[in-house]
């Protein structure tokens, strides 16, 4: 396992060099300069501008003076907003994204996993049905059609939630700090007793559910006291929900449909445990392979949705960042979102590994 | 045995293409996708002939009309001058006809002209800041109910009741970031100011006379659009009406949603092709070389998967331009990975086959085998793979352009879905009353999303029978 | 309970499943009876309804979309009345079952100590730390070297034939009075198969379990049970004592397959297979399904299904065969050879 782990680990700067140097040079390729579009500027204040921020160098030492701040973690002056540096606005744009990110995953992980589930095990019953057509359209429509789709039908119709912006409030939080424990009280209870015929103690499923359980019960109170985030969050989570209830219903329809998972009924197993123990870890490993994927979706449909609803956030600032080509700011996106999902996808293939001891002892 | 004869079915006698086809035919949802794709791409090629309205035409006096509202056919501006044939983009389409049909007619036309103040509204953060009139500073202006307000030399309409500082000025007014001015025309129509023209065409399409309340006219006679209350050819009003409605600026949402498919799928397949060839050779040549190449090419490919490419595309746009051939390289670059790996497993596969051994034999080069022998063997994976992508890459153009990344032709936008869905968003209104404009070109692009997809699922599952049920 | 009612009954059950092209009967009408410590051998080709018979008992073929008739007794209580509790309780403690391939019979993804445990805890009610000294106490009789080590091991780290005796001990684990063996061996290595089948002998025979073996090997029925029943199409064909079975065989297609083995007891060195291939089971001849394959079959046996019927056995010991004629006293009519030609 720690060999597998250090593999991945000595994998992510090499993907983030090459993140940020493809960047780098399709920025420099490009024809024209940051400063080409502002008409008013003489030759002579261009070249001072130019040799401010080292643009005049050869283009070897302006990338390794660029890598150079990467490393020290400075990502380099905004030329739009002169009076910020690429961290000051990021610092000021990634608490929206990631809160938004986060609840959006949550909420498609909770609600894939519960649905493809109860689709596996009741197959070609009416949810069954009914969940898998909704998949289907939430896969193949795009969240820049939702979005506004919901916008025109629970905003401005129906008027039951906000239009837009951005505003958080956290005073449900006591409410939810309360529900947690009784989960967690519930959970201990469930450890020691036991539900039905099994032993909870023992279930490493059991432990993420209750995990999840957690998440989504914090996501679900943050969206109750915030209504500005409902419609946000639900687009944002509505494809990869889709695509998650899709594939673990169909790795459950292939684990239930195993050997082993007859064994255990043979054994007298009650039918939540034969689920729970032994089709869970082995139906859920293709959700956790697109986990990865997933989350570079979220980022990009970050993009999306903070456009939609006007919140302000990195997606945003980047859009607005590369139709100004203000380099710096461009690059440091890239270098965030890339070190962002580059450390999930580590935490995805760490999971993996604990999951699937094949590959854990390979 | 006897007992049991083969039934005609299971008969492998056509070839793998045919099976393939008889299974794919007995999919209902993949025929139907079939079926709404190939429509789609029909109506976007027949586009012109099929709706008779240009997508970029504006009828700016009419605003936003619902679908199916019925209302006066006009052009933007109506020039009619004595003795001379009427040119066709000066007049109504119905007029244009009339006039060549080689009897007589009288187009009545009942204007009422109007009077315009001009207001300069300078805005500021979306909010109005100052109201100019003249000399005159407002805070608040009422809009009578027989006034309306436009934007100057952009022609479009903008209802509100009151204009006051503090409030917004809707679109289609600009709507952009930071302080600016917009000149806007405050129209009064007094009755007093109601007259009649008539105008006859003779038999040979030439206007024989030209009357303005009773009085004839000589030379030139204009008429703006939006000073028409009523129009008629020979006692019959000119109506006609748009099926899917019209924008905030008149054009033709049909049209639109049509001329948008064009570009939409024309993206989608040579992007597609793009992306399949790089695949494909890529993979056929990881495959076939083996060993440390094959390995070298294939971690190259792990490093590219575990990119955010959208940001890369973006990048690409931003810095070389947002042409159509750079649009085709940029999309094209994101998606080649998977079927390069999917490929290269074929190739890996299907080298270790006698055919190959034998080409080996007779003498065949490597080059040969892998073109000739190798890579047709794989057509069927990539029949599944252009269904699969063509979406995924309609998908990223739609992306792209909704997030204001539209490509440029000759410098001019080229509205495929993605932005006719941001538009439509925007235009939406405070209760959602422009709906048509988000609901129409939103459908279009589900149902085209929606449709491929069932027949990129249908023709794996035909094509790979064993793969059935996956994902 | 009276001793003489049987451990498991089978009273003409029957396993439909609903497909595309019909309803297909896998099992059709099958009488069966195991008493308490008794073999049983249930011998037949591939498809010929053995291992879907079985599963219809454990109630593990999973209905919809398989359809049952007729009944399944356990010590006369009919299984198929039982509620889901009740099934759960037979299912591992009264009756525990041994699949074919181990290889895929044992959850990947946990350690062998939680599956071993895991019906202990259920059945016995022994808490953690006891059920986890069961499982190692089975696993060292079941041969396994170092057995508390290796409870926290994973199946992959195990060998097929090792992992087929993780199968055993998990099934003998909580002392059932019936094991069911679904060819225990068929997907292990020659060298290992004597041992398994050794292993489960010796094992039950400690314990006092009844067994039922199902298996297409002969060989195998014949050094381990005292009856054999032989099935084809979803039928019981001939059913009796085992020595009377492969001394006296009355049934054509028994006849069939022991010609079709060798024997060290027959000084007979040619080989005769069964000619023909087991029918479609959605188009089974009518009448007998064994008669387009039979060198005795006449038109009776095309109009008329034969019932299981007793025939004279030694020792007044019960011996049934389903089939019209006596090849005892009739000769076969038909040369094997001409087999494919027999028009149905």
């Amino acid at each position: 396992m720690g060999r597998y782990v250090l593999r991945r680990i000595l994998w992510m700067p090499l993907v983030l060099f090459v993140l940020v140097a493809a960047s780098f040079f399709l920025i420099r390729l490009a024809p024209g300069g940051p400063f080409s579009a502002e008409r008013s500027v003489s030759p002579e204040i261009l070249a001072n501008m130019n040799a401010k921020y080292h643009l005049d160098a050869p283009w070897w030492e302006q990338f390794a003076r660029y890598v150079g701040g990467v490393l020290q973690g400075d990502l380099g002056p905004s030329f739009k907003f002169k009076d910020r540096t690429v961290n000051q606005i990021l610092a000021n744009g990634i608490g929206p994204t990631v809160m938004l990110g986060a609840i959006a995953t949550v909420l498609a992980l909770a609600i894939g996993l519960v649905a493809g589930t109860i689709g596996a095990v009741k197959q070609n019953s009416v949810f069954d049905y009914g969940s898998m057509s909704v998949a289907t359209f939430g896969m193949s429509v795009p969240n820049y059609v939702t979005g506004p789709i919901l916008v025109l039908v629970f905003a401005l119709t129906w008027k039951a939630v906000p239009v837009s912006g951005f505003d958080v409030s956290f005073a449900l939080w006591p409410m939810f700090v309360v529900a947690g424990m009784y989960v967690l009280w519930r959970g201990a209870e469930w450890a020691k007793s036991g539900l039905g015929s099994v032993t909870f103690a023992r279930e490493s499923a059991c432990f993420w559910l209750l995990v999840l359980l957690l998440a989504s019960c914090a996501a679900v109170t943050t969206l109750v006291g915030s209504p500005k985030l409902i419609l946000p969050s639900v687009t944002l989570a509505l494809p990869f929900a889709s695509r998650i209830a899709r594939l673990m219903r169909a790795g459950m329809l292939e684990v239930i449909g195993q050997d082993y998972v007859r064994t255990a009924r043979a054994k007298g197993l009650s039918e939540t445990t034969v689920v729970v123990r032994h089709a869970l870890k082995g139906g859920i490993l293709p959700v956790v392979s697109y986990l990865g994927p997933a989350i570079a979706g979220v980022l990009t449909g970050s993009l999306v949705v903070e456009k939609i609803f006007n919140i302000p956030g990195i997606g945003r600032e980047f859009v607005e960042a590369a139709l100004s080509r203000d380099y710096f700011l461009v690059l440091g996106i890239v270098v965030l979102d890339g070190a962002l999902l580059v450390s999930f996808n580590l935490v995805v293939d760490v999971v993996y590994g604990f999951l699937d001891p094949r590959i854990r002892y390979d | 045995m006897a007992a049991t004869a083969p039934e005609p079915d299971d008969v492998p006698s056509d070839g793998p293409w045919a099976q393939a086809w008889k299974r794919l035919r007995r999919n209902r949802m993949a025929m139907a996708g079939l079926v709404v794709v190939l429509a789609m791409a029909l109506s976007a090629v027949l586009a012109p002939w099929i709706v008779p309205f240009d997508p970029r035409e504006m009828e700016r006096w009419t605003g936003a009309l619902a679908p199916g509202t019925r209302h006066l056919e006009l052009c933007n501006e109506m020039v009619v001058e004595r003795g001379k044939a009427p040119r066709p983009q000066d007049v109504p389409t119905a007029v244009g006809k009339a006039a060549v049909d080689g009897a007589a007619h009288v187009w009545r036309i009942e204007v009422q002209d109007e009077v315009t103040t001009l207001l300069r509204v300078t805005v500021d953060g979306g909010k109005i800041q100052q109201i100019g009139e003249g000399g005159k500073r407002h805070t608040t202006l009422e809009i009578a109910e027989d006034e309306f307000i436009r934007v100057k030399d952009g022609g479009a309409v903008v209802r509100v009741p009151v204009l006051a500082v503090g409030g917004v000025l809707p679109a289609p007014a600009p709507q952009q970031a930071g302080r600016f001015v917009v000149m806007v025309e405050r129209v009064k129509r007094p009755p007093e100011a109601k007259r009649t023209v008539e105008i006859a065409l003779g038999t040979d399409g030439k206007v024989t006379t030209v009357t303005s309340a009773g009085v004839p006219v000589d030379g030139e006679m204009r008429v703006r659009a939006e000073n028409v209350r009523d129009t008629s050819l020979d006692g019959a009003r000119i109506e006609h009406s748009h099926p899917l409605g019209t924008d905030q600026e008149g054009r033709d949402v049909l049209a639109r949603v049509l001329f948008g498919a064009r570009i939409s799928l024309l993206v989608g397949i040579v992007a597609t092709f793009v992306s399949l060839s790089i695949g494909v050779f890529y993979g056929a040549i990881a495959g076939f070389a083996g060993g440390r190449t094959d390995v070298f090419m294939m971690r190259v490919v792990d490093v590219l998967y575990a990119l955010p490419y959208i940001f890369l595309v973006i990048i690409l746009l931003v810095a070389f331009g947002r042409s159509l051939v750079m649009l085709f390289i940029a999309l094209g670059l994101v998606q080649w990975l998977t079927p390069a790996r999917v490929v290269r497993g074929q190739i890996l596969s299907l080298k270790r086959r006698e055919f190959v051994d034998a080409s080996v034999t007779l003498g065949a080069t490597p080059w040969t085998i892998l073109i000739r022998h190798l890579i047709p063997n794989t057509m069927g994976v990539v029949v599944v793979f252009t269904t699969l992508t063509i979406p995924a890459v309609i998908l990223e153009e739609s992306f792209l352009s909704f997030i204001g990344l539209t490509v440029l032709f000759r410098g001019e936008p080229i509205d495929s879905w993605g932005a006719l869905v941001d538009y439509g968003r925007n235009a939406l209104g405070g209760d959602g009353e422009r709906w048509w404009l988000l609901v129409f070109p939103a459908a279009a692009m589900s149902l085209t999303l929606f449709s491929l997809n069932f027949l990129g699922d249908g023709l794996r599952d035909a094509l790979d029978p064993r793969q059935k049920g996956r994902g | 309970m009276a001793d003489d009612t049987p451990l498991l009954r089978l009273d003409k059950l029957s396993t439909w499943f609903r497909t595309d092209r019909g309803p297909v009967k896998a099992v059709d009408g099958v009488d069966l009876e195991v008493r308490a410590g008794e073999s049983v051998g249930v011998v037949g080709e591939s498809g010929s309804g053995k291992s879907v018979t079985m599963l219809s008992v454990m109630r593990l073929v999973p209905s919809p979309p398989a359809q049952h008739q007729g009944r399944v007794l356990w010590k006369g209580e009919d299984v198929f009345g039982w509620n889901a509790r009740r099934v759960r309780k037979f299912r591992g403690r009264e009756c525990a079952m041994i699949f074919q391939d181990p290889m895929t019979s044992l959850n990947p993804y946990l350690k062998i100590g939680l599956q071993l445990t895991e019906s202990i805890e259920l059945h016995l009610g022994l808490g953690h730390h006891a059920a986890r000294g069961r499982a190692a106490e089975m696993l060292g009789r079941v041969g396994i070297a170092m057995p508390e080590q290796r409870l926290d091991d994973y199946p992959h780290q195990f060998s097929g034939g090792m992992r087929q005796r993780v199968m055993i001990a998990m099934a003998l684990s909580c002392d059932p009075q019936l094991l069911i063996a679904d060819e225990p061996t068929t997907a292990l290595d020659v060298t290992i198969q004597a041992q398994i089948l050794e292993l489960i002998d010796a094992q039950r025979k400690a314990a006092g379990t009844g067994l039922v073996l199902i298996t297409h090997s002969l060989g195998v029925v014949a050094g381990m049970c005292d009856r054999t029943v032989v099935m084809y199409a979803g039928r019981v064909v001939e059913e009796g004592r085992t020595e009377d079975v492969f001394a006296s065989p009355r049934m054509p297609y028994t006849i069939g397959l022991l010609k079709s083995v060798p024997r060290l007891d027959v000084r007979e060195t040619r080989l005769v297979p069964v000619p023909g291939t087991p029918p479609d089971p959605q188009r089974l001849p009518s009448g007998c399904p064994f008669r387009v394959r039979c060198p005795w079959a006449e038109d009776r046996c095309a109009a008329e299904r034969p019932e299981l019927r007793e025939v004279q056995a030694p020792g007044a010991a019960r011996h049934r065969i389903a089939c019209h004629v006596d090849v005892t006293t009739t000769p076969p009519r038909h040369d094997p050879a001409s087999f494919g030609k027999v028009n149905p």
